[in-house]
């Protein structure tokens, strides 16, 4: 969502470098253009050098290698003042002992503008933040809201070519904060001034930036808008760092246009070669369902942590962990299939791999969608997941994974004992599929215990899931889509409709020679609607 | 309970001793100049303003204060001025050793006093032509209070953000005006201090002005109280109560003036 009309280039850093004096590289060739009236966020953990990069837009920096040139101008050798632009200090560097006026004024005191004139256009840019009350008072004497808009009050009474924020809101409490994020938004749309801005809280880059420059180690990993970020993160990196809860991220193998994860067998979101990969699928897109189904990470509810309006769910498979965020009231008894009955816990407390998994909660992945994540989920709009990075890395022990898949054994069909499907929607917002159905029991419970018995911690997954027990697609588990209350849209013919209905969060595995591809889904449009097919077809 | 009010009266005894022991030479100050007859002890005056009569009789009393205030301002002017300066590049630039180099400074300014380099610093001030003149007396004190003074204010500097300095390079200032605008107005209850320790310390020095000072017409106030004797050796307790009065009053009123003017506080700004 990059604005309408950004034509020229505001800010544009060519090879970009900046070492420390001890060898340190801040800044790693970056290359950037920044379009005008632009709101661009530069986001990444500390010591990314996303600060230093804003200070050496602002000339506070001088770069080791590389230009900066600021609305046409090279402005690689120009002091600080010369380089037209504003900048919002952390700590917001309002002057102590300067009343709000002289404050508001100092720029405009440097330009030697007289007094009376900068003293009336301190009022009116103060009258715009509502500081018209505060302007003989001192600093001491604000809030940190009010800290934070005299700074802005000041930055804007300069009119500069562009503002460089400098963490701008993490000076302030939780709950202004959110006031202040309205407040900032509002305030660059209506000054349409471009605006480069550094934050480490993801959530705030999402929320404010047209677009995101994620950075890691004084690299720039991915430059995009925020949707794309979010549903097509360039690397494992960018996915584990965007979002509130932490992306799933699954050591997957890729065969056959069938993608073998966690015990099951999806549908390839996007083409990809064979090979392992890494796959991944945002919390918020998983389904829970009472019942196994192939295409559903099997597992056992370990651990509830309440969000507020939801609960993310930790699910422990044989192989890693795997989250979901469930709408409160829908948490699966701990130990105990997702949605279910809550009677039937205890037993449940096994670990995955014991023999009782019957318990096991299968977690349905969402969508089994196919795709980049953006084409698929275009008729959705919002959510589409899951990217997979091509973690090379994490493979290797994948490769175990390819043991046959353990006999879908059928057994007894766990615990849907309750239909509690209908309590439990989809947590998917945009999968409306409900798990609910009182899925075909036909699900073999069993894990196998024969899989390779302990879960490797969360991240580091270290044995993919050998089962992938139900084929893919094949077996859509006899659950009758439409059965849900809820609000799937188009049935999807098969079986496990929910899926993929239209709001397929896709999940877009890479492979890992291909980072991260947007690449242009097979199919992109009517896929969204089709059903869960299972293997999109590469 | 007969330990604890002992206890307690022990301590109240001891603490009024001590008090006494300080209180007493100021009692003294406070009475004997308004005596007609002031002995070494302290004791209901016999009130005259006589003394105050005959010290102004003196033909240096009242130009020494001058001349004090002359020494004593020159030198806390160009004390702070000086010490201000290297503070604010010492805390803002890094230098190698520079913590070092403090340190060396403030030990050879205290350790190895004026006293001990007296002979070379009247030396160089006769070469110099500085004799007899205000601006070598001057030089050669702020010379013994500026490693403490650069000591004292780069803590100052060192807590000034320097968020503040770049937020105004942003906006263009220059360098003198971040000094002007910024940093002293920040540091300013630093410099006042800085100055009213270095006024106090010149106010009440003796041996540099005693060596330097030949001419009686330019001497401070300290080496004129020097003078205050009959010619047999006995001091004239008189002028000297009275002239020890009227040598303190500048200071203390300057001390208030800045005490209220400036206050030792610091304006608060962001916590960080």
């Amino acid at each position: 969502m990059t604005r309408p009309g950004k034509e020229k280039p505001v800010i544009t850093l060519h090879a970009l470098t900046k070492t420390f004096p001890g060898g340190v590289h801040a800044l790693d060739d970056i290359h950037l253009t920044i379009a005008d009236g632009e709101f661009f966020a530069l986001l990444g953990p500390s010591g990314c050098g996303k600060t230093t990069l804003l200070r050496t837009i602002a000339g506070l920096e001088t770069p080791t290698r590389g230009t900066v040139h600021i609305d046409g101008r090279d402005a690689t050798p120009l002091p600080p003042g010369q380089r037209d632009v504003a900048m919002v200090f952390q700590d917001y560097a309002i002057f102590p002992h300067m009343d709000v006026t002289t404050n508001i004024a100092y720029p405009l005191r440097i330009k030697k503008v007289p007094r009376a004139e900068r003293t009336a256009k301190a009022a009116d840019v103060a009258a715009r933040l509502s500081l018209t009350d505060l302007l003989h008072r001192r600093p001491a004497e604000l809030s940190g809201g009010q800290q934070q808009r005299v700074a802005l009050a000041r930055a804007i009474a300069c009119h500069p070519t562009a503002f460089l924020f400098d963490e701008p809101l993490s000076n302030l409490d939780a709950r202004l904060r959110l006031e202040a994020r309205t407040f900032l938004k509002r305030l660059q749309r209506e000054l349409a001034v471009t605006t480069v801005f550094v934050t480490h809280d993801q959530a705030e880059a999402l929320a404010l930036a047209d677009r995101i420059a994620v950075m890691s180690a004084g690299r720039m990993i991915q430059v995009a808008t925020p949707a794309e970020i979010f549903h097509r993160p360039a690397t494992t990196f960018v996915a584990s760092f965007i979002g509130s809860t932490p992306m799933n991220l699954l050591p997957a193998r890729a065969t056959d246009a069938a993608l073998h994860v966690a015990g099951a067998t999806l549908p390839l979101p996007a083409p990809v070669q064979d090979g392992h990969l890494t796959y991944g699928v945002r919390p918020e897109y998983m389904t829970l369902s009472p019942t196994e189904r192939p295409d559903a990470f099997p597992g056992t509810v370990s651990v509830h942590e309440n969000l507020g309006t939801h609960t993310l769910v930790t699910l422990e498979t044989p192989a890693t962990l795997i989250q979901a965020v469930v709408p409160e009231g829908d948490e699966p008894p701990l130990g105990t299939p997702p949605g279910p009955s809550p009677a039937a816990p205890s037993s449940t407390a096994t670990t995955p791999s014991s023999p009782r998994s019957e318990t096991a909660a299968i977690l349905g992945l969402w969508p089994p969608g196919t795709g980049s994540c953006t084409s698929t989920s275009t008729s959705s709009s919002p959510p589409s997941n899951s990217c997979a990075t091509p973690n090379s890395a994490a493979d290797p022990s994948s490769s175990a994974a390819p043991a046959t898949p353990p006999s879908p054994a059928p057994s007894p069909p766990p615990p849907p004992t309750k239909p509690a499907n209908t309590a439990s929607t989809p947590a998917c917002p945009c999968a409306p599929r409900s798990d609910a159905a009182p899925t075909p029991s036909s699900c073999p419970a069993t894990r196998p215990p024969t899989k390779p018995p302990q879960p490797a911690s969360w991240p580091s997954c270290a044995n993919s899931p050998s089962t992938s027990k139900y084929g893919a697609g094949t077996k859509p588990s006899s659950a009758p889509p439409p059965t849900t209350p809820k609000p799937s849209p188009p049935t999807s013919s098969t079986p496990y409709a929910p899926a993929p209905t239209s709001t397929a969060p896709s999940a877009s595995a890479t492979t890992n020679t291909r980072p991260n591809s947007p690449q242009p889904s097979p199919n992109p449009p009517g896929y969204t609607a089709s059903p869960p097919r299972p293997g999109p077809p590469p | 309970m007969i330990r604890h009010t002992l206890g307690r009266l022990a301590t109240t005894v001891v603490i009024a001793a001590v008090l006494a022991l300080f209180a007493l030479p100021m009692l003294w100050l406070a009475s004997a100049p308004f005596d007609d007859t002031p002995a070494i002890t302290t004791s209901i005056p016999d009130f005259t303003l006589r003394n105050f009569a005959a010290i102004l009789d003196n033909p240096y009393a009242l130009g020494s204060i001058r001349n004090s205030l002359i020494q004593g301002g020159g030198a806390a002017a160009l004390v702070v001025v000086l010490a201000a300066l290297a503070a604010y590049a010492l805390s803002r630039v890094r230098v190698p050793g520079r913590d070092a180099l403090l340190y060396l400074l403030l030990l050879l300014s205290s350790v190895v006093t004026g006293t001990a380099a007296m002979v070379p610093i009247f030396e160089l001030a006769t070469r110099l032509g500085l004799i007899d003149t205000h601006l070598g007396v001057i030089l050669v004190v702020s010379g013994g209070l500026l490693p403490a003074a650069i000591f004292i204010l780069k803590d100052f500097m060192d807590d000034t953000p320097t968020s503040y300095e770049e937020s105004a390079r942003v906006f263009g200032a220059t360098p003198l005006q971040i000094l002007r605008h910024i940093v002293i107005p920040l540091v300013r209850p630093g410099l006042a201090t800085i100055a009213v320790w270095a006024l106090a310390s010149v106010w009440g020095g003796f041996l540099f002005q005693f060596i330097l000072l030949r001419d009686p017409e330019k001497a401070p106030g300290s080496v004129i109280l020097y003078t205050l004797y009959t010619e047999g050796g006995a001091p004239k307790l008189d002028l000297i109560s009275t002239f020890s009065l009227l040598y303190s009053l500048p200071v203390v009123a300057m001390y208030l003036f800045v005490s209220k003017r400036y206050g030792f506080r610091f304006h608060g700004g962001i916590k960080t």
